[in-house]
């Protein structure tokens, strides 16, 4: 996927990494949107679990069929896929 | 509850039993490439243990009521109820409970019968046999959850296998016990079915082989989050019934799913890591028998004195049931 985000849908995602997987701290270092989320450091039950947490927080399911066909990797693919369904 | 004579019914003691074979996570991390960390932070289990090939869910219920009877010195005779809990019975037909009921020497007046019910199970039997006391006038009863998951999962499949063992826990409820049952807060959601199921062996699709349509199939991410949306409101609803707030619960006994399941549930119901109990490590997800083992593994009910406990079963169904378990001083 490709184009701008919006700065609020990519800042939520950011949010429940920071709050939920406290995924700043574990990276030592500023979360940056091209990074993957295993280089997040999540693994395939964290992942899961931010899923349900992003769909909590905008109403936007990403199903698991969207993340393979899609190939959403990273934080801003996430982010993308997010922003056009809101 | 109401009051009846001889007291309200109450569960007086658990024991569990488990199949000699244990499966350690080193042969999971060589059959399927887990890393072994992941094995026990994660899920929080180091073996599983799983039935030998001529043994059933019957040979477990027998064993762990048998434990429990010979350790709480109960007169067989005094017996009134048998409920087995189990997915995977002996047979089609009979009813497991039957064939518990003569192996145990219990009387022929017992009221025996399965419930089919998986992970909600141990709650809703707690339900089932406090009711059928207080309607019936009896005494005694016992409760057997009995699960052999191993018996339906595809040897193949990475999503169940690190995770379910075999295993059996027995309670025996008497009228009067110091263990108090509150009232229940029940769910159901059948739109849920596929996300955790056995395809064959039913009317549907009688023939069972245990691959294809015949093997466990799970769904872990709808499995989450159905947890995720439906146990805390499970878990709020049963303090209201109840009268209680969080605050006035000691111990928080989920069933024990994986360690990541309970702490996302204790991370969402923000509770202390003192208050949420986390036993899975020796045994894994023994379906309805996590909660009775977890009461055992915290000591039994001599242990939990003076202590209130929410108890929350959840999963296959979907089903999911809360009560209060509350053990006099």
């Amino acid at each position: 996927m490709s184009g701008t985000v919006g700065s609020d849908t990519l800042e939520i995602l950011k949010g429940i990494l920071r709050e939920k997987f406290h995924a700043e701290e574990k990276l030592g270092g500023e979360l940056e949107g091209e990074r993957s989320l295993r280089e997040l450091g999540l693994d395939s039950l964290d992942v899961i679990n931010f899923l349900f947490s992003v769909e909590e927080a905008t109403g936007v399911n990403v199903p698991d069929e969207a993340i393979a066909e899609e190939k959403l990797t990273t934080l801003g693919d996430f982010a993308r896929y997010v922003e056009a369904r809101r | 509850m109401p009051r009846g004579e001889g007291g309200e019914p109450g569960v007086a003691a658990v024991a569990s039993y488990v199949p000699a074979r244990a499966v350690e996570n080193a042969e999971l991390a060589q059959r399927f490439g887990f890393e072994r960390a992941f094995l026990e932070e994660k899920i929080g289990i180091e073996r599983r243990y799983v039935c030998a090939p001529d043994e059933a869910v019957s040979d477990l219920a027998v064993a762990a009521a048998e434990r429990l009877l010979e350790r709480e010195r109960v007169a067989r005779g005094e017996i009134g109820l048998l409920i087995v809990c189990t997915q995977n019975p002996d047979y089609r037909l009979p009813a497991t409970a039957n064939l518990v009921q003569h192996r145990l020497g219990l009387a022929t007046t017992t009221a025996a019968f399965d419930i089919g019910q998986g992970c909600s199970g141990y709650v809703y039997g707690l339900s089932i046999a406090g009711s059928l006391m207080q309607a019936n006038g009896i005494r005694s009863a016992l409760l057997v959850t009995s699960e052999a998951y191993s018996k339906v999962q595809d040897p193949a499949d990475r999503d169940t296998a690190p995770l379910f063992g075999d295993g059996a826990a027995a309670t025996w409820l008497r009228l009067g016990a110091p263990a108090r049952i509150g009232r229940f807060a029940f769910g159901s959601d059948g739109s849920g079915a596929e996300e955790l199921i056995v395809r064959a062996g039913g009317s549907r699709h009688p023939a069972l082989a245990c691959s294809g349509a015949g093997a466990l199939r799970m769904n872990g991410r709808a499995i989450f989050n159905f947890m995720m949306r439906e146990v805390p409101k499970s878990v709020e609803r049963c303090l209201e019934l109840n009268r209680l707030t969080r605050d006035e619960i000691d111990l928080f006994v989920f069933h024990q799913a994986s360690r990541y399941m309970v702490e996302a549930l204790r991370g969402a119901l923000r509770l202390d890591p003192e208050r949420v109990p986390v036993t899975l490590a020796d045994g894994g997800n023994t379906v309805s028998s996590t909660i009775p083992m977890a009461i055992e593994t915290l000591g039994g009910i001599p242990a939990l004195a003076g202590r209130r406990l929410c108890l929350c079963g959840f999963g296959v169904g979907l089903s999911w049931a809360s009560t209060i378990l509350e053990v006099e001083p």
